[in-house]
């Protein structure tokens, strides 16, 4: 019974050696290597594939990328807690924030799609019937000419940079209704819930929009969400998609940036259903 | 008559609420083995996550569950055994000894949420570890210390007072009767509850989603001892955890086959916490059997 016992706490304390020798070896954040980029969901797509083919030509670097909305995105910049925040909207045009000490670089441009469940019954609806279905006037879809089913809501957080972008020009400034409406973290569970609920409306960036027709697109104004469309600004509800840094990019943080503008990322901007900034024949 | 009408209906309903908990049970892990054991194979354990094609694996987040659970667990068994140990052999019965179960209690009650954003504020920005499996595992070892505590003080409790007295009368000091009679006869009860606890905390998420954070750097296990900044073992490194990957790849993931993903992940995760529940059972017996000598 001893010598057993006596094993355990050996071994125990041999491994508690080896890990604090590893420890103490890995020790010290190193940041010359190390990328945190956090913030908008629209945005993610193209920040991780950019990432990904970053470390594949640099090995020893390590870029992580988070979600979290644009909001949270530029908070943790300006903190300082990640050297990137992603953000659809400008930062100056975030309620109540201080946006002195941030560095925009626009990567590239996001198209935001309206989309409904299946059985809605319509393909198209206009500037007004938008406004009306958000802000809670319609709230059955056989009043602007669908199917009878009730009409569902899904938002985003007031933090979201797509719903910043929505509601500035899409609603034309209005508000959504408040309390009435599913509110969804992010834009893949946006277009899950869309996709199992009936009745559902909602809008999400291009980049979500799977083209297996398993969800439904609605047409604005008869003008379809398409780059074309949004290069020569017929269709209206677009936004930058900026990368904000704390002071000007330095080190890797410039690289990355520098990576993600450069042509060998832009045949996957136009992949991934982005619009490069170069193609806009349109600016705000 | 009355009485054994009553006994009858009374154990029938006893019946009935034990078989409604198995129930309960078999239909709730029934059904996510179900959804998830076809996308189980050695492929899925061993390689990554893909970006937005289907086939990925859960390989590295897998890797970091594991050595996520063994780090906070080093930290967590020595101050939750020592806790243990001064709860049942020092502490004097009084108004401190009860303020300090007070708090140990409070503790155990925090919302994991909560305890993860303390992490967050702490851990990842105040000390500037950033996202890492330090601040991960400390977390975790907030969450879990009050119940190893509470393990190692019944296991202690459950030692006979006649050993306790004999080591004593023998001429020991109070150390060395714990150190030599006492813990050896309550590793039985220590370990399996030290595993029981190992498997609660594998599956813990809301507690690691902002301090060991939502990525996980690409692993290469070739250089798993080296010195170096991209070991698969340096505690400083964002870590991904299978729970964690769980709950992104439901909100944010773009692979086509994410549902088919997320349902194998979380068949994963149950079979693995009922391997660490059986696992434990096991040793104990092992160790009784050795201890006692019977079958």
């Amino acid at each position: 019974m001893f010598k057993s016992h006596k094993n355990i706490v050996n071994i125990f304390i041999h491994i508690l050696i080896l890990f604090i020798i590893l420890f103490a070896t890995s020790c010290g954040r190193s940041d010359d290597n190390a990328l945190m980029i956090m913030g908008s969901t629209a945005l993610q797509p193209l920040a991780e594939k950019a990432a990904a083919m970053f470390m594949t030509d640099f090995p020893e670097s390590n870029i992580q990328v988070q979600g979290g909305g644009s909001g949270n995105g530029l908070t943790a910049v300006r903190a300082k807690n990640a050297q990137i925040g992603n953000s659809d909207i400008f930062a100056e045009d975030k309620n109540g924030f201080d946006s002195s000490d941030l560095i925009d670089h626009k990567v590239a441009v996001v198209g935001f799609a309206v989309i409904a469940n299946q059985g809605v019954g319509i393909d198209n609806v206009s500037s007004k019937q938008l406004t009306d279905l958000f802000t809670g006037k319609i709230t059955n879809w056989k009043e602007i000419g669908g199917n009878n089913v009730p009409v569902v809501i899904v938002s985003r957080p007031a933090s979201s940079g797509t719903r910043l972008t929505f509601e500035k020009y899409a609603l034309n400034g209005a508000t959504e209704i408040a309390g009435k409406a599913l509110t969804q973290d992010s834009s893949g569970t946006v277009v899950k819930t869309v996709m199992d609920t009936e009745g559902a409306v909602s809008y999400v960036g291009l980049t979500y929009v799977k083209g297996d027709g398993s969800l439904k697109v609605l047409k604005v104004d008869g003008v379809e969400p398409s780059p074309e469309n949004i290069a020569s600004g017929k269709y209206q509800i677009w936004a930058y998609e900026h990368m904000y840094t704390n002071g000007y990019a330095k080190g890797i943080t410039k690289e990355y940036i520098d990576y993600i503008m450069s042509d060998k990322v832009k045949p996957y901007i136009e992949k991934l259903d982005y619009i490069p900034i170069s193609d806009m024949k349109v600016e705000r | 008559m009355n009485a054994k009408i009553y006994d009858k209906i009374a154990t029938s309903i006893f019946y009935l609420i034990a078989s409604l908990i198995m129930l309960l049970l078999f239909l709730i892990v029934g059904y996510i083995l179900y959804k998830g054991i076809g996308v189980l194979n050695l492929k899925f354990i061993t390689t990554p996550p893909k970006f937005m094609e289907p086939g990925g694996g859960v390989a590295p987040q897998l890797f970091n569950s594991f050595y996520l659970l063994v780090l906070s667990m080093l930290i967590t068994i020595p101050l939750g055994v020592g806790a243990g140990i001064y709860m049942a052999e020092y502490a004097r019965p009084g108004r401190i000894t009860d303020f300090i179960r007070l708090c140990i209690e409070t503790l155990s009650s925090l919302p994991s949420i909560v305890v993860g954003l303390f992490g967050f504020l702490v851990f990842v920005n105040s000390l500037h570890w950033g996202f890492s499996l330090l601040s991960g595992a400390l977390a975790i070892t907030v969450l879990n210390l009050p119940a190893m505590t509470r393990i190692s003080e019944d296991a202690i409790k459950s030692v006979p007072e006649s050993l306790k007295e004999a080591s004593l009368a023998l001429g020991a000091t109070k150390w060395e009767t714990i150190y030599k009679v006492i813990l050896p006869s309550a590793m039985l009860q220590l370990i399996t509850g030290t595993i029981l606890t190992a498997g609660r905390v594998f599956g813990e998420a809301a507690a690691l989603l902002y301090t060991s954070g939502m990525t996980t750097p690409d692993l290469k296990f070739n250089r798993l001892f080296s010195f170096s900044k991209v070991s698969p073992l340096n505690p400083l490194r964002p870590a991904e955890t299978l729970s964690v990957f769980i709950w992104k790849i439901n909100s944010e993931s773009l692979v086509p086959d994410a549902r088919q993903v997320a349902d194998g992940a979380s068949a994963l995760l149950i079979i693995i916490v009922f391997l660490f529940n059986i696992i434990s059972r096991y040793i104990g017996k092992m160790i009784y059997r050795k201890h006692t000598g019977s079958k």
